[in-house]
């Protein structure tokens, strides 16, 4: 009676691979296989309308880490991104505090919180192609909202200054300017959620001691709040850095595709595309800059945990072993 | 019902039968296209004529449409059997050594059509590709604003103002100077792309190096000029104001009234881009062949190397891209303008546009077609010309000097494409 139990067991439990098979599928084909291909052509001369190619190794990485525009890609990025993140904290941080403040009674906090998330809804295509129009030049609604108020750009020309509309997608730090505002816009919301699910599991006892203590609340926050959501914090760090890394379709349809101005709004991705997709297809270049970028995010993700992470707890914990 | 199927049987049967022995088209055709040209083609000529031919048609937007074809044409799994391709991307294709040769039907009715969309689809001695169209380029015209301000608005006479380039500059002050500051002679700097292009004597590559032709250079100077000097509108190509410039709707941040006094456009821009979004002032137009002679976009039609019908896709292209009956039927209809020279040449007296005044567009453009150098497009023009386009962009608003802009240019050039 209880071998046949256990022989019943092992029979149920090989149904588990199959409810787990389409997932596993699904991942092999779809994304296991890509990126071994992306990392198998990246040491390819995979070039055009080929599907045939021949190894030459470390060929393409020799000239990513000699390619000027690729690094001027990654500072793009990296300033668009930085740009977007630290307000995005900040105003999050905010938000989050006060929403989830129990002490200001906030009415209709379901409401703001709606809000708050509703531009991380719609499609990144779609909220460039608005900036874009909204930002026209000579005409458009930024542009005539700037005259109401009688603000033109001065421009030399033909040695005589002129009044006239402002160019943005001309210069280089309103055009990076725009495309982070985007990006904070669209994930500042997802920011403020992530924060409010944080500090609601912060121990409401913590709070009721320090209020019994005699603590404000600029003390509960600043003593409390802030250093029990260190590790939130790091891991939104963390996964919009992996995000802003990936940054394409704002930068890509905001300009002329190639990064205008100047090519200072270029993003990684957007370089990567124009290789692959535009021009020569040069897919085996495109995917060792692919890969160049995943060493570049691995490097910073390891080095942001090992500097940012709250150590105190690590060692209070090997002090108990060696006790 | 019964009999009425043994018959059709029976029909099929014998049609089948002869197609094999003449070698006739007969099969499926895949067809994949861009744009619903071929789509009407097909529908309302191709397949009546040809009953023996199943068409399967799929459209994909241009800007998608070489991130759908390559990787099938490259791996040879679900490809075509016949596409259009752009003129923007033609040369890609032409040059993959992907496409069927097709010399054998270009060569049996090589007399009869125009010269240049055949130098187009030829790589290497052969070729891949035929057009079923010519798109010369002209200078599209306001007559109001002629007659104002150069005293006529005659086609013969306007030219005389636009024979050459320094010419144009001139006319571009006098518009201004005479208009009071509100006449300007393009409303985008971009317009004048196409005409520069054609005006070059050798293609952006010459034996596996970029090459900047000295038109390209003069193009610079010349967008720097009109909008140093407020001679041009200011806007971008396929934006607002550029239509609404189009009918004669467009003012500047101050609420100023712009006229813009020409659009340089080719055969498809007068049927698909004036008619369409300047109906307002229709009859109001009229054309010129401007400071030079271009052709601008087109549509060639090609073929899969490994299709396993090649007999029904040779057959296709021949009759997509040059049969008289089918030419001149669709040239009535349309108002294409043909690459077909018997049919241009049986055809081009009877036009006379009434959105150009009555001017007869077709005989103007026949013209035009003839004096289109078919060597200068290549397969990498797209993507040197998204590149030099923020060259000339950062010239033109004195972002760097004329230098620093090719440096940059060529430098781009060389780390994107190896050139």
């Amino acid at each position: 009676m209880k071998q046949k139990t256990i022989g019943n067991e092992t029979r149920v439990n090989r149904w588990g691979y199959f409810f787990v098979l389409p997932f596993v599928l699904a991942f092999v084909l779809f994304n296991l296989y890509p990126t071994i291909y992306t990392f198998v052509i990246a040491f390819t001369d995979l070039k055009g309308l080929r599907n045939t190619f021949t190894f030459v190794g470390l060929k393409n990485f020799a000239k990513l880490v000699s390619d000027k525009y690729f690094w001027g890609a990654v500072e793009n990025t990296f300033v668009m991104w930085g740009w977007n993140f630290i307000p995005q904290l900040g105003i999050a941080l905010l938000l989050s505090i006060w929403l989830s403040d129990i002490r200001l009674k906030l009415k209709c906090k379901g409401f703001f919180r709606a809000v708050i998330y509703m531009p991380n809804l719609l499609t990144a295509a779609s909220v460039a192609m608005l900036f874009r129009s909204l930002f026209a030049y000579p005409i458009g609604p930024v542009n005539q909202f700037l005259q109401s108020l009688d603000i033109y750009a001065e421009v030399e020309r033909n040695g005589t200054m002129i009044r006239e509309a402002f160019q943005f997608f001309r210069s280089v730090p309103a055009s990076r300017g725009i495309v982070a505002f985007i990006q904070w816009w669209m994930w500042y919301g997802n920011t403020v959620i992530m924060l409010m699910a944080g500090i609601t599991s912060i121990s409401a006892s913590l709070y009721e001691s320090a209020v019994v203590d005699g603590a404000n609340s600029r003390q509960t926050t600043w003593h409390i709040t802030l250093p029990m959501l260190r590790p939130m914090m790091l891991y939104i760090l963390v996964t919009s850095m992996i995000g802003g890394m990936q940054m394409l379709e704002v930068p890509f349809l905001l300009t002329d595709m190639r990064g205008a101005p100047d090519f200072k709004i270029r993003t990684t991705n957007v370089y990567l595309y124009n290789m692959a997709f535009q021009g020569v297809n040069d897919y085996a270049y495109a995917a060792a800059i692919s890969i160049g970028v995943f060493i570049i995010t691995i490097v910073l993700a390891l080095f942001i945990f090992f500097f940012l992470q709250d150590r105190s707890e690590l060692k209070k914990k090997r002090v108990g072993v060696t006790k | 019902m019964k009999k009425f199927l043994i018959v059709l049987a029976a029909a099929v049967v014998l049609m089948t039968g002869c197609a094999k022995k003449d070698a006739k088209a007969s099969g499926t055709l895949v067809v994949w296209s861009f744009t619903d040209e071929l789509k009407t083609m097909i529908d309302k000529y191709y397949t009546p004529s040809h009953p023996d031919v199943t068409v399967e048609y799929s459209l994909t937007p241009t800007d998608q449409f070489p991130n759908k074809l390559d990787p099938v044409l490259a791996s040879g799994q679900g490809a075509p059997d016949v596409f259009a391709l752009e003129a923007a991307f033609v040369r890609k294709y032409i040059e993959s050594g992907l496409l069927l040769d097709i010399t054998d039907i270009a060569n049996d009715v090589k007399s009869k059509q125009l010269a240049y969309p055949i130098e187009v689809g030829t790589f290497n001695g052969k070729v891949y590709g035929l057009s079923w169209q010519g798109t010369p380029g002209a200078m599209f015209y306001r007559r109001s604003l002629a007659k104002k301000y150069l005293g006529s608005d005659d086609p013969a006479e306007v030219q005389k103002y636009f024979t050459d380039l320094n010419k144009f500059l001139e006319t571009a002050a006098l518009l201004k100077d005479k208009s009071t500051g509100k006449c300007v002679v393009v409303s985008a700097t971009g317009d004048l792309l196409m005409p520069f292009k054609g005006a070059r004597k050798a293609p952006w590559v010459v034996d596996g190096k970029l090459n900047i032709d000295p038109a390209m250079v003069t193009y610079m100077d010349m967008c720097k000029t009109l909008k140093d000097k407020g001679y041009e509108g200011r806007q971008g190509q396929w934006s607002e104001g550029w239509f609404a410039g189009m009918k004669g709707a467009l003012k500047d941040e101050n609420g100023k009234d712009v006229e813009v006094f020409s659009y340089f456009l080719p055969t498809w821009g007068l049927h698909y881009v004036l008619k369409t979004n300047a109906p307002d002032t229709a009859g109001d137009w009229a054309m010129c062949p401007g400071p030079a002679g271009y052709s601008w976009g087109g549509t060639w039609v090609a073929a899969y190397k490994g299709t396993k019908n090649a007999v029904a896709a040779k057959d296709f292209i021949k009759y997509v891209t040059s049969d008289d009956t089918f030419l001149e039927a669709w040239a009535k209809d349309t108002g294409d303008y043909v690459s077909n020279n018997t049919v241009v040449a049986k055809i081009k007296d009877s036009y006379a546009e009434p959105f150009l005044g009555g001017q007869n567009h077709y005989a103007a453009f026949a013209t035009m077609a003839a004096s289109v150098n078919g060597k200068l497009i290549q397969g990498t023009d797209q993507a040197i010309e998204g590149l030099f386009n923020e060259a000339v962009t950062a010239y033109m608003n004195g972002e760097k000097d004329k230098n620093q802009a090719v440096e940059d240019f060529k430098s781009q050039v060389n780390a994107q494409l190896g050139l």
